[in-house]
């Protein structure tokens, strides 16, 4: 499933924006990533400009 | 059944806040949806300079010092603002080696106090607006993403992550350039996609920059890289930014930041433990923003810098004219139909149509380091001061073609490079752009 470290994200939504299925959410200014609806397509990782989503097992 | 909004507006940003504020003064029944929870704090990477005292779109924003107040004449409307300003006298063009190609000298402009740009504190101005629309009724649902969109014969219905449902008359979607919204009704099919930015900052403080006040654009680098004064006092911010997804933003800042001059202005800076950051999904823009009473405003119908007035002045139209919709009683295209012409009008034709054919051929992929170094080295005086997009550029391209014979005796090698590179074809631009870029139409 998908992570993202919540110390060094700056919350620019640009994740949130580019997940094909809504998975991520800004909730209390927080990113969060709901792996019941993620799909692991792993744009998320691409995207982030400080290449914060990562792939956990 | 949740109740029946007049419209409701998804994104506090600039456009979205002030499309609420007026829909408010209509006393229209509005809400604003905005999925932050501190909607007065910009996350989203914005260097928040409004561009003042020239051409913008259809306006000539200048400000109002003793009102404090922008003043948007043409239009015939103001913001308020008492947050805090820095002003900024130019656009600069630094090089690898240090040369610095002026649109606006620094001195004379604080001599003369003229500024072309006033740095804001964005969120506090959309915050203002957001109080604005408070204060008038409008019901302002922050900490709530909207997921989904579906068009049902009397409304449209949004719906949040927690799965609950807003109905509205009509929808504004300001809810910015990778707009959910635009893509779920199908807005993207067809636009060409012109490339995925990926931009990224790092703060610091007590750098020692000569003529600081000026936003900072440097070529010769492997990524686009800048410079710029943040609104608190000696804070700047240094970013990097690029189309490839791939490129690391962070060794090239390391890179700007390693070589002189650069490193002697920033040897006793420290690094803000912040770093901020933006990427954006940029396709042509939109010259119908209106389907299923959905219109999109500001850069959810551009590319990602229509900028701040730039997304306030859309903002303000909407509202208005989906206030003359409902009065009317023309609840479709027909109702909103000011706001489209006066989209055509402004925006589309005479700026969209320009930014849609844009996607020249890579500076890197034609100069070098040094190449550059030469050529800025060759403008000695201080250009024309400017902050608009457009007229960066043409003073840049009048400034140059009065060189070319210069280049062409000096650097003939430097003069063929030039020739190819304007005939690079941008098929292939744009090819790469998807290549390196992530496209999002789903
Ligand atoms: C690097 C960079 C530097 C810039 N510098 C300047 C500058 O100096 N001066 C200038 O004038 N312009 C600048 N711009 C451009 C400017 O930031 C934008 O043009 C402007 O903010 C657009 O306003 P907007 O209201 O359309 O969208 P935005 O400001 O992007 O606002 C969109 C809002 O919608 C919210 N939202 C998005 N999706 C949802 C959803 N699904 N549900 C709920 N809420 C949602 C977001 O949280 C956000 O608050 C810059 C842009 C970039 C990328
Ligand atoms: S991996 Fe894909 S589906 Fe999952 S959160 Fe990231 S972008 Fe969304
Ligand atoms: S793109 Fe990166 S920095 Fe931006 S919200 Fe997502 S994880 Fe955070």
């Amino acid at each position: 499933m998908i992570e993202i470290d919540k110390e060094k994200c700056a919350a620019c939504c640009g994740c949130v924006d580019h997940c094909p299925v809504a998975a991520i959410s800004v909730i209390d200014d927080e990113v969060v990533v709901d792996s019941d609806i993620c799909m692991e397509c792993l744009i998320c990782t691409k995207v982030c400009p400080l290449g914060l989503p990562h792939w956990v097992d | 059944m949740s109740e029946l909004y007049d419209v409701i507006i998804v994104g506090a940003g600039p456009g979205g806040a002030m499309a609420a504020k007026v829909a408010g003064e209509n006393g229209l029944k509005a809400a604003l949806i905005e999925r932050k929870k501190d909607t007065g704090v910009i996350r989203r990477i914005c260097t928040m300079i409004m561009n003042i005292d020239e051409r913008n779109y259809d306006e000539y924003i200048h400000w109002n010092p003793r009102g404090k107040k922008f003043v948007f004449p043409y239009n015939g409307f103001t913001i308020n603002y008492d947050g805090p300003i820095r002003k900024v006298y130019g656009f600069h063009v630094i090089t690898p080696g240090g040369k610095r190609v002026e649109l606006g000298n620094v001195p004379k402009g604080k001599a003369e106090d003229k500024a072309v740009g006033y740095m804001v504190d964005k969120g506090y101005m959309c915050q203002i607006m957001i109080d604005e629309a408070r204060d008038n009724g409008v019901d302002i649902f922050n900490n709530t993403n909207i997921n989904q969109v579906r068009k049902e014969p009397d409304c449209v219905v949004l719906t949040d992550n927690r799965g609950s449902e807003y109905r509205g008359k009509f929808v504004i979607a300001a809810d910015g350039v990778n707009s959910r919204i635009g893509r779920c009704l199908g807005f993207n099919r067809g636009r060409t996609f012109l490339g995925t930015y990926k931009d990224m900052a790092r703060t610091y403080v007590g750098a020692e920059i000569p003529d600081e006040e000026c936003l900072m654009f440097g070529l010769g680098w492997n990524c686009s890289v800048s410079l710029a004064p943040e609104i608190k006092e000696g804070y700047y911010h240094v970013a990097a930014a690029s189309y490839n997804v791939a490129d690391d933003l962070d060794a090239e800042i390391d890179k700007l930041l390693s070589a002189e001059p650069y490193a002697t202005w920033f040897k006793n800076a420290k690094e803000i433990d912040h770093r901020s950051c933006c990427v954006s999904h940029i396709a042509v823009p939109i010259r119908v923003p209106f389907k299923d009473n959905v219109l999109l405003v500001g850069d959810s119908a551009w590319m990602q810098e229509t900028s701040i007035p730039g997304a306030i002045m859309p903002g303000w139209r909407a509202a208005h004219s989906v206030t003359e919709a409902l009065i009317d009683g023309k609840l479709n295209k027909e109702g909103i139909s000011t706001y489209l012409k006066w989209w055509d009008k402004y925006f589309f034709q005479p700026v969209g149509k320009r930014m849609a054919s844009s996607g020249s051929a890579d500076m890197k992929d034609y100069l070098s380091s040094e190449d550059i170094d030469y050529l800025a080295g060759l403008v000695t005086e201080p250009l024309q001061a400017t902050m608009n997009f457009f007229t960066i550029m043409s003073t840049i391209g009048k400034a140059f073609g009065g060189l070319l014979e210069k280049i062409g005796e000096e650097r003939p090698d430097i003069m063929q490079k030039l020739m190819a590179m304007r005939s690079h074809p941008r098929e292939l631009v744009l090819a790469k752009r998807c290549n390196d870029g992530c496209a999002i139409t789903l």
